[in-house]
């Protein structure tokens, strides 16, 4: 090693230490320390790297890293002081964020597949392929997004299918994952989205995680609550889970429930809270009224239900004793009565959350609705630290899917293509003639999917599907239905936009190079209502290029050929943007899209008014530019400042409460600023264990991929630490079938099989008659074997529960 | 080579803290800095991404750790230069 090459590494390694011990100080260690900033917030000094702030890639926790650049590369990534998510801290995954943009698999020119293999074609012609195509039958058109499109990709997206070509095919992965909650929060308090934050971690007392492995999937945010633990803090983690999980490792208690059985145990919640007579009286007769699901039991359920009283819904909940309920649970009587004797003390203030659990449920929506129930019923809701939160696992699944309305019944703003009144307001806002947005809902994802992957003259009429930011060759349920069966029909074409080749590319007629994080601008909106700004900060490989220009500059072509819809109503295009001095830029080009525009700014500045029809009002984008993210609603206070709001629909934080009213749900389905407190009652799962498939089976994330594996797979290092998926066996089971770690098993089910090498109780431990298998690996489909059940109301599969075999194969 | 600067927040229990802290020592590449309450600033050098998070991996299942974070990582461009053919 040269004295420079020396010198250079101690340079590095202090600026690394320096950058630890910034950290440090800012962690309370004892209970004494009060909550401060971490110290030192300056940015590491390394010679000729450049700093910029960005979101992580990765999950939905909102993460603030500010990554360093030289020479037209990231070299350096640093968790982010001033991030008040993140505080500094980054998961594991800070490793890989960097090296994700520079797998050696990097897509980089468009491609068509002619005579069955892919060739490179210039975007010029690949703009025309799908231009061409939408143009013959603009209806027979899908788009199929993500919770990863950032929000001005997925806005311009959305109006381009409901604005632009009066379709409403457009759904996002997103539906796979939080649709329930979507659901959940909609028919509970007449609006989406949380009102809480991730605050409630460092004032609760008691934190329960309802099917979700916290640790594990949401780490810094775990660990900012088991550092409370160590300085001392008196606080409760409670596990309620079908699986030990590295979560279960740290929590004081561990609930191993049965599937399905949490609407139970919800129910049973309700049963004690009353039969203690805790139910929070005043706060439930001022702000909330009980609902039941049908007209009458035996009806089918539905979303918005019907009203019902506290004497009927006491009734509906009598039977859910913990007696009853520890039969069919797998709780015992004690730890029911544990649930029910925290959610009756009002003295301790109980933080729930949950992510794919009960949301990846054929009821998922009620599972939603009861976790909201049993804390207003009892009160504990509405002080910081005391109250429900799901949380997301994409970036922007909250931003830009639920924000920006890239559901197929959805427009921004929570606006609805049904509604009339709420399409002519899109409308206005969008400038098109009235009537312009199709009233009918467009297909939801398995709907969509299924059309696709059906024969046109057998009613499959999707006929082409763009598909951006997203792998639904891996991650749609049953994928030999839903994805594999298009290769038996030539006459649908698959477009792809993706950064890395995937299992979606493999069937895909046209694939399209993508830029991807800080190779492009972007916004994303985190699970706590807080929205995120960055910009591009280097090149993306070879001819990739923006999602976003791709869909601005297929709506270009598409005007070009004369297609009306393309025009507002003074024959402008759709996505006309003008520079400072008025003129128009003529952003479809790429050579322009970086230039005298900032394209970014001008799709968020247009979105913008959308979100304050129902008081989500994100910040102006230079207030995002200034901030690390900003929970909405971002309101201007006399002084021109903007302020955002912690907590909702209450007096103390947030603006929009009017009054003296303390509480209000202000947009109550009922219109009555009350929320509802259901009844939904327990369903049994469409498919449960039997004598030929006795096992059940679970899928899920690992720690080291993310999701699909999409990215996290196409980084060699990254690839070798966790190189294929495996499936996690109990040992009884094990010792009955005598199988062994490392023997080669095969899992059937109704729908397909998959060899998998079994590993005895794995990372997490199932309990017996239960298997676990990760979805990241593309070679090893788990979803081929996975049912398509969804829930009624959210249409989101479930993942977490069918029947299964287990069959050893070899040793 | 690929350098992280880490937070590891270590037990309440000073013996098992100080056992964990040897063993970490002794993987060698590991610097320990600043120490706050149970939270102990250091710098790993592995020779890249995947050799950081194995050493990682390994740490957080050290008797006596409660977690390691991550708070900086810098990598020597070498390690990412990658030629972009497609597939």
């Amino acid at each position: 090693m040269t004295v420079l090459e020396s010198t250079r590494r101690q340079f590095i390694r202090s600026a690394a230490m320096t950058a630890a011990a910034s950290v440090l100080q800012g962690r309370p260690a004892t209970p004494a320390d009060p909550p401060k900033p971490p110290g030192g917030l300056e940015l590491p000094v390394l010679p000729g790297v450049k700093w910029d702030k960005a979101p992580c890639r990765f999950c939905g926790t909102g993460c603030h890293v500010q990554v360093g650049v030289k020479d037209g590369k990231v070299v350096a990534v640093s968790g982010d002081r001033q991030a008040e998510v993140n505080k500094g801290l980054l998961c594991v995954k800070g490793y890989h964020v960097g090296h994700i943009l520079y797998g050696p698999e990097r897509l980089t020119t468009p491609m068509l597949r002619k005579n069955g293999k892919l060739e490179p074609i210039t975007w010029d012609e690949a703009i025309e392929v799908i231009a061409k195509r939408i143009a013959v039958a603009p209806q027979k058109f899908a788009f199929y997004g993500s919770g990863q499109w950032t929000i001005p990709e997925g806005y311009a997206a959305n109006k381009f299918m409901k604005g632009g070509l009066s379709n409403n095919h457009i759904d996002p992965n997103a539906r796979l994952c939080m649709a329930s909650a979507v659901t959940g929060y909609i028919s509970t308090y007449g609006v989406d989205e949380p009102y809480n934050c991730y605050d409630d971690l460092d004032q609760c007392d008691v934190l329960i995680l309802w099917g979700n492995n916290f640790a594990e999937m949401h780490p810094v945010l775990f660990s900012r609550f088991i550092d409370r633990k160590l300085k001392g803090d008196k606080i409760t983690l409670i596990d309620l889970t079908t699986r030990h999980t590295r979560t279960s490792e740290r929590a004081d208690h561990v609930l191993v429930f049965q599937p399905q059985s949490d609407l139970s145990i919800a129910n049973c919640i309700a049963q004690q809270v009353i039969a203690a007579n805790a139910v929070a009286t005043d706060f439930v007769d001022k702000h909330c009224t009980f609902r039941k699901p049908w007209k009458k039991p035996g009806d089918p359920q539905t979303l918005m239900g019907e009203p019902c009283s506290f004497d009927e819904y006491k009734q509906f909940v009598a039977e859910y004793t913990p007696e009853a309920v520890a039969k069919t649970s797998g709780l015992s009587v004690e730890q029911l009565q544990l649930l029910g004797k925290l959610f009756a003390d009002r003295s301790k203030k109980i933080a729930s959350l949950w992510c794919m659990g009960p949301n990846q449920h054929t009821q998922g929506t009620a599972m939603n609705n009861l976790i909201h129930a049993v804390h207003l019923l009892s009160g504990h809701w509405g002080r910081p630290g005391d109250g429900p939160q799901s949380l997301t696992g994409q970036p922007s699944a909250c931003g830009t899917v639920r924000e920006v309305g890239t559901l197929s019944h959805a427009l921004p703003g929570d606006l609805r293509v049904d509604k009339p009144d709420q399409a002519a307001k899109a409308e206005k806002l969008w400038h098109l003639p009235p009537g312009r947005i199709n009233p009918k809902v467009g297909y939801h994802t398995v709907q969509m999917w299924e059309k696709f992957c059906t024969a046109s003259d057998q009613g499959g009429d999707i006929d082409t599907m763009w598909v951006q930011v997203t792998n639904p060759g891996q991650s749609l349920p049953n994928v030999h239905k839903l994805f594999d069966a298009k290769a038996k029909l030539p006459n649908k074409f698959l477009i792809v936009s993706d950064v890395y080749p995937t299992a979606t590319t493999e069937l895909a007629d046209l694939v399209l190079p993508s830029a991807m994080w800080v190779e492009k601008n972007g916004v994303f909106g985190n699970s706590e209502r807080r929205t995120h700004q960055w910009f591009k900060m280097v090149n993306p490989p070879g001819e990739a290029r923006d999602d976003c220009w791709q869909t601005i500059a297929v709506a270009r072509k598409l005007f070009d050929l004369g297609f009306p819809g393309m025009k507002d109503a003074d024959g402008k295009f759709l996505f006309h943007m003008t520079d400072a001095k008025g003129q128009e830029v003529p952003v479809w080009k790429w050579e322009n899209y970086y230039g005298t525009v900032n394209v970014d700014e001008k799709l968020f500045e247009e979105y913008r008014p959308f979100t304050q029809i129902k008081h989500k009002d994100v910040a102006p984008y230079p207030e995002l530019v200034k901030a690390r993210g900003l929970r909405w609603p971002v309101v201007k206070q006399p002084d021109g400042t903007w302020k955002e709001t912690r907590y909702r629909f209450l007096e103390e934080y947030d603006p929009y409460v009017a009054k003296g009213k303390g509480v209000q749900f202000y947009h109550s389905v009922a219109g009555d600023d009350k929320a509802f407190i259901w009844f939904r009652p327990y369903v049994p799962p469409p498919e449960v264990p039997d004598k030929d498939y006795p096992l059940w089976l679970d899928t899920g994330r690992v720690l080291e991929h993310w999701h699909t594996g999409t990215m996290t797979r196409r980084v060699p290092q990254l690839k070798r630490a966790m190189p294929s998926a495996y499936v996690e066996v109990a040992r009884e089971d094990a010792a009955a079938l005598g199988v062994k770690t490392g023997d080669k098993v095969r899992l059937e089910t109704r729908r397909g099989s998959l060899e998998l090498t079994a590993w005895i109780d794995g990372r997490g431990k199932c309990p017996k008659g239960h298997v676990f298998v990760p979805f990241f690996d593309e070679t090893k489909l788990i979803n081929r074997l996975t049912l398509e059940a969804h829930c009624p109301f959210s249409k989101e599969p479930d993942y977490k529960k069918c029947a299964v075999r287990l069959v050893k194969v070899s040793a | 080579m690929h350098t992280s600067g880490l937070v590891i927040t270590l037990s309440d229990d000073p013996p098992q803290a100080a056992a964990a802290l040897r063993e970490l020592a002794a993987s060698g590449s590991i610097t320990f800095g600043e120490v706050r309450g149970p939270f102990r600033a250091a710098v790993l050098e592995a020779t890249g991404p995947k050799a950081a998070h194995d050493w990682h991996d390994r740490a957080a299942a050290v008797p006596g750790v409660v977690g390691v974070e991550v708070v900086f990582v810098h990598w020597d461009v070498a390690e990412q230069e990658v030629t972009h053919d497609g597939p």
